[in-house]
């Protein structure tokens, strides 16, 4: 079967700077696949290359089979894949219920009298709401965003990204900055998602996390993927070992 | 009234369909601008020239005006697209120095004698009366007022919201920032632009020095006193300080300094405005009578 998202031989240099090289790999409809790999290994430019924030320097990236290059993040995030970020960036100082809306709003931003219309009628404001309740949000729903902790931040990025009716979800550290307690009920929620349907590709540092909760792992180290496979085959690795712990002569 | 009230009054309706406009523009898309007096001539100078030239009637003059300056605002917003922040506010000032001198030295557009004898505008015959100006200028202000009430309310308007809070995460989230910041320009222009017409055909003589850098720090101080990114702000910010220099002849020559001064301060202090939300009067309303009175999305 074809992958959902499929990353064919990407290379991405930033002025001689090689920050991926040849990456290919596939994530399957239904997947949690982990990006994992040390600091600067390429993880977050490869989301970005994905969401269009800058064009790749060569290779493919096709998600349902359509070639992804030069539309644009508005026009990847109007396919349906959504994204949330390292560092949070809620609408701040829109109100959570609002921030949700943002999003709703996908499907009026490409003709103007549809953008010219109301945005907060029955329909549109009971759609927002049930989706902050499925990330258990609804109760600071009249609340502005910048008043949340980090935890509900996290989880409202979620929220919004739900709110453009993706088949794929990005994550870009979910856990990170989270306590214990609080990153085990964002496990429980990617968990939830994916069993509803939505297929994730998340990079996190955390690795009791990744080994948690993807089914497959692919390890980039600077810019260049050196494995992929079941949580249990990276953890195993020597070559995984060697990126994350050094050599020994490096030692 | 007396001619000297309805004069006042005109002109704090104009400057509160200016502050208005440029809160589209500076409030809700967050994009900084000095340069909005730039638009306000060349919805002035369109008006005018169609009226001087061609002999059109007022009430073709303005919508010409208003269309103009729309398109003038989207050919000069897309040089805009790509900076932000401190150069967005260098790139505007430009234009607004640029504009001001095409008016003063083209010949076309009347050089430094600017365009006088703009037609009061008149029906079948009848010249408008200074009353009936001020009705229609009110009746302007009304229609704008509404206009902004429904862009707040609309999808254009969350997405302006959203590119103000975070670009990144609005274009993530499906807002194209290209076609909404040209939207953003598009309307706070030529919502300008309907300004100028009711200025030039009120004051029948209109010359580049009325639209110059200070005129745009005088619109921007009106919208950041009153309360940048409300509705409420910058029409009580204009008719605020649209009085004052009144109230105040003597200083009305330091006027560009005190409002200078003023931006200064505010930033510093107070950088919601008089009226914005979390300023400090409307904490103390929002704590005092109103209390629970605010809309609750819970109950929704």
């Amino acid at each position: 079967m074809k992958p959902l998202l499929e990353i064919d031989a990407v290379s991405k240099s930033f002025e001689g700077l090689k920050a991926l090289e040849n990456v290919s790999f596939g994530v399957g409809t239904r997947e949690i696949l982990g990006l994992i790999g040390p600091n600067g290994a390429g993880k977050t430019t490869l989301f970005n290359l994905i969401t269009g924030t800058f064009p790749q320097t060569s290779g493919k990236i096709r998600y349902k089979g359509v070639d992804l290059s030069g539309m644009g993040p508005s026009g990847v995030a109007a396919l349906g894949i959504g994204r949330t970020f390292q560092i949070v960036r809620p609408f701040k100082e829109l109100s959570v219920l609002e921030n949700v809306l943002v999003a709703l709003g996908v499907t009026h931003y490409k003709s103007f009298f549809s953008a010219a219309s109301w945005f907060r009628t029955r329909t549109s404001v009971s759609e927002a709401r049930e989706i902050l309740s499925r990330v258990d949000l609804l109760e600071v729903a009249g609340q502005a965003a910048k008043t949340l902790p980090l935890g509900m931040k996290k989880r409202l990025e979620i929220a919004r990204a739900l709110a453009l009716h993706p088949d794929l979800i990005l994550l870009d550290e979910p856990a990170g900055g989270l306590r214990a307690e609080e990153s085990e009920a964002l496990v429980d929620l990617v968990r939830h998602l994916n069993a509803e349907g939505m297929t994730v590709l998340v990079i996190e540092h955390n690795m009791s996390v990744v080994m948690n909760l993807c089914q497959r792992i692919v390890v980039l180290d600077h810019g260049i993927k050196i494995a992929e496979g079941s949580p249990e085959e990276i953890r195993t690795n020597p070559k995984v070992i060697e990126a994350y712990l050094g050599r020994e002569e490096d030692a | 009234m007396s001619a000297y009230v309805m004069t006042v009054s005109i002109t704090i309706g104009i400057y509160v369909i200016l502050a208005i406009s440029l809160n589209i523009i500076t409030g809700y898309a967050g994009q900084i601008s000095l340069g909005h007096a730039a638009f306000f001539g060349i919805g002035a100078y369109a008006s005018g020239m169609l009226a001087t030239r061609l002999g059109a009637p007022f009430f073709l003059c303005l919508p010409f005006a208003v269309v103009v300056t729309g398109l003038v605002g989207a050919i000069l917003g897309i040089p805009c697209l790509r900076v932000k922040e401190d150069f967005l506010a260098i790139t505007t000032m430009g234009i607004n120095f640029v504009v001001q001198a095409v008016f003063l030295y083209v010949p076309f557009f009347g050089g430094a004698l600017g365009i006088s004898n703009i037609p009061v505008p008149s029906f079948f015959g009848i010249e408008m009366t200074k009353g009936a100006y001020l009705v229609m200028v009110i009746f302007f202000v009304l229609f704008a007022i509404v206009m902004d009430g429904w862009l707040t309310r609309s999808w254009t308007g969350l997405a302006l919201n959203a590119i103000r809070e975070d670009e990144v995460a609005a274009e993530m989230s499906g807002v194209n920032l290209t076609r909404f910041k040209v939207i953003a320009f598009v309307l706070g222009s030529a919502m300008a632009g309907l300004a100028g017409s009711l200025y030039a055909h009120f004051m029948s003589f209109i010359s580049a020095a009325d639209f110059g850098f200070p005129e745009s720090i005088v619109i921007l101080s009106m919208v950041v006193f009153g309360g940048i990114g409300t509705l409420r702000g910058p029409v009580i910010g204009a008719i605020i300080l649209g009085v004052a220099p009144e109230l105040f002849r003597p200083i009305l020559d330091y006027r560009t300094l005190l409002y200078g001064v003023m931006l200064v301060v505010l930033m510093r202090f107070q950088p919601q405005g008089l009226l914005g939300n979390g300023s400090f009067i409307i904490r103390f309303f929002r704590r005092g009578w109103f209390r629970g009175g605010t809309f609750d999305e819970t109950s929704a």
